[in-house]
């Protein structure tokens, strides 16, 4: 069904929605959790739980892209249980490579989490993707929003896995490089 | 962003990720269409593998009784082996040397067993394999046998030196604390000349990527912090595998390694020194060579020690080759090489 379709099910509160997005995004939403919290049971949780707040969300929300919008609250709703799970270890997860990965160039320390506006941070980075190519870009999203293995995004790519590894580095040492420009501390 | 008051704010990784996650959906759009492959379908991402993931971590229950039988069997082997070298074997102190620590341990019991003199006939297989036993004379010295933790240099053909590389075996092991030893795994043959007073210790699995040997004795202390022994000893020989890690970063074009290619590891500064083909190995082979800090202590850790080392440094030797299934790495402390004396070393370098 096409998007456009399931969103007018959310907006007319027929339960189908869910179905009609269950059929056609399950996976898609599997995928993303698992690569973040690595445990089936708590990946369909959080995939129930996006239905969930698409349908709470969706009267006032009218998304074009479905994908991206229901993508985003699995990811967030993930790595909410990964933090909850997480809090004495860190899990063996495709995010936690990930957060390893930025923690070589991005520094820790004394951060002030609270007073950055998240949007700020968001849109550097939108702005920093879209000055880059459309291959780097790719796989920097494949890698960082939807935390897909490097073998796979290698596969899908057409490359070598120590290509992607190559690029994600240098497109890591970019963003930091961009950031720091832009006014950020990292 | 520029000029705005909420700039100069320090941000972290899980900043990144989380910002991550509310990037422009057209930028989305574009990478699931990447994501979705040829047929367009999402669902024909294969990223999902929890439930292939899951099986691997069943045990399974016909192959685990037989390794664990083999496991058994290779420790009477070994003790045997031990006893017999021992018995057959006790007034030449190097077949407990080398006894001691070796992976190559399994191969001597083996022989043991079948060889009635069972020490000599294992230590020739050990020096084939491992051939650097052979090669342990930088300065070359009239008195080897049994001097300064010369372990596994007793195994080269000295078999006077008894009890005083008994003892010396004891303490350089003691050095070698904290990371496992893997029994099953072997190194690719190799030779590099060491300098008298510097032995090898067992293969070790130092990482996920990398395994090897530290070169003894340890150099420095490391009063209640956490560092790797690697940092710590007086060198280390890797074999590091190319795609294993964040870590293994080298970039070759034209079978050149580039500029920023290198091993990178957290707590770590490395200054290039030289890139040069490496003509004792065959093949076209480059070491990549760095001059390394760590960091021995956290600033916290730092704050309670008395250590006078917070960092170790280390000439770091990196054999890397288009195309190689494993890249190689010697690494020896600038405690106790110089420059010249290191690169001497890193030239002496041969692998089969």
């Amino acid at each position: 069904m096409e998007d456009s379709r399931i969103v007018d099910l959310y907006w007319a509160r027929d339960e189908r929605a869910i179905t009609e997005t269950q059929t056609k995004y399950s996976r898609y939403l599997m995928t993303i959790a698992y690569n973040i919290v690595a445990d089936t049971g708590d990946s369909e949780e959080c995939v129930n739980d996006t239905y969930m707040r698409a349908w709470n969300a969706m009267p006032e929300d009218r998304p074009d892209q479905l994908s991206a919008y229901l993508g985003k609250f699995t990811r967030n709703l993930a790595i909410d249980i990964y933090r909850k799970k997480t809090a004495s270890k860190r899990k063996d997860s495709e995010y936690a490579l990930c957060l390893d990965e930025l923690d070589e160039c991005i520094s820790a320390g004394n951060t002030v989490e609270s007073e950055i506006e998240g949007k700020l941070l968001s849109k550097a980075i939108s702005d920093f993707l879209r000055g880059r190519s459309a291959e780097k870009r790719n796989i920097f999203i494949c890698r960082y929003f939807h935390c897909d293995p490097i073998k796979d995004i290698a596969e899908k790519a057409g490359m070598k896995e120590v290509s992607v590894r190559s690029v994600l580095l240098r497109e890591r040492e970019a963003l930091k490089e961009y950031l720091r420009k832009e006014g950020f501390e990292v | 962003m520029s000029g705005s008051d909420d700039k100069n704010k320090r941000i972290d990784a899980s900043m990144i990720m989380d910002s991550m996650g509310d990037i422009d959906e057209d930028l989305l759009r574009e990478a699931d269409a990447f994501r979705q492959g040829v047929n367009g379908d999402l669902n024909n991402i294969k990223s999902y593998d929890g439930e292939r993931r899951r099986k691997k971590k069943r045990p399974n229950l016909i192959a685990l009784p037989i390794a664990a039988a083999a496991v058994l069997f290779v420790v009477v082997a070994i003790t045997l082996g031990r006893s017999t070298l021992n018995l057959k074997n006790s007034s030449t102190d190097s077949a407990a040397s080398y006894d001691s620590g070796s992976s190559y341990m399994g191969e001597v019991a083996e022989n043991a067993d079948e060889d009635a003199a069972a020490s000599d006939s294992s230590y020739e297989d050990s020096s084939e394999r491992y051939e650097l036993d052979n090669e342990l004379s930088f300065e070359p010295s009239d008195n080897t046998s049994g001097t300064d933790g010369f372990d596994y240099s007793d195994a080269v053909s000295d078999s006077e030196a008894e009890a005083t590389s008994g003892e010396k075996e004891e303490s350089d092991y003691s050095d070698n604390v904290g990371e496992e030893p893997i029994a099953e795994e072997t190194l690719r043959e190799f030779a590099i000349n060491l300098p008298e007073g510097y032995s090898f210790g067992e293969v070790t699995e130092f990482d996920t990527y990398r395994k090897g040997m530290l070169i003894l004795p340890v150099q420095y202390e490391n009063e209640n912090g956490d560092a790797p022994d690697r940092w710590k000893a007086s060198g280390s020989y890797s074999e590091i595998d190319p795609v294993g890690g964040v870590y293994v970063n080298v970039i070759f074009e034209d079978g050149v390694p580039t500029e920023d290619s290198g091993i990178f590891e957290n707590h770590t500064s490395s200054e290039r020194l030289k890139t040069y083909k490496c003509e004792e190995l065959e093949g076209e082979w480059y070491c990549i060579e760095s001059y390394v800090k760590h960091d021995l202590y956290s600033a916290a850790q730092l704050e309670n020690t008395t250590d006078k080392d917070a960092t170790s440094d280390y000439y770091v030797f990196l054999y890397v080759m288009d195309g190689a299934d494993t890249y190689y790495e010697l690494t020896l402390s600038a405690k106790c090489f110089t420059a010249e004396d290191a690169e001497r070393i890193a030239r002496s370098i041969k692998i089969n």
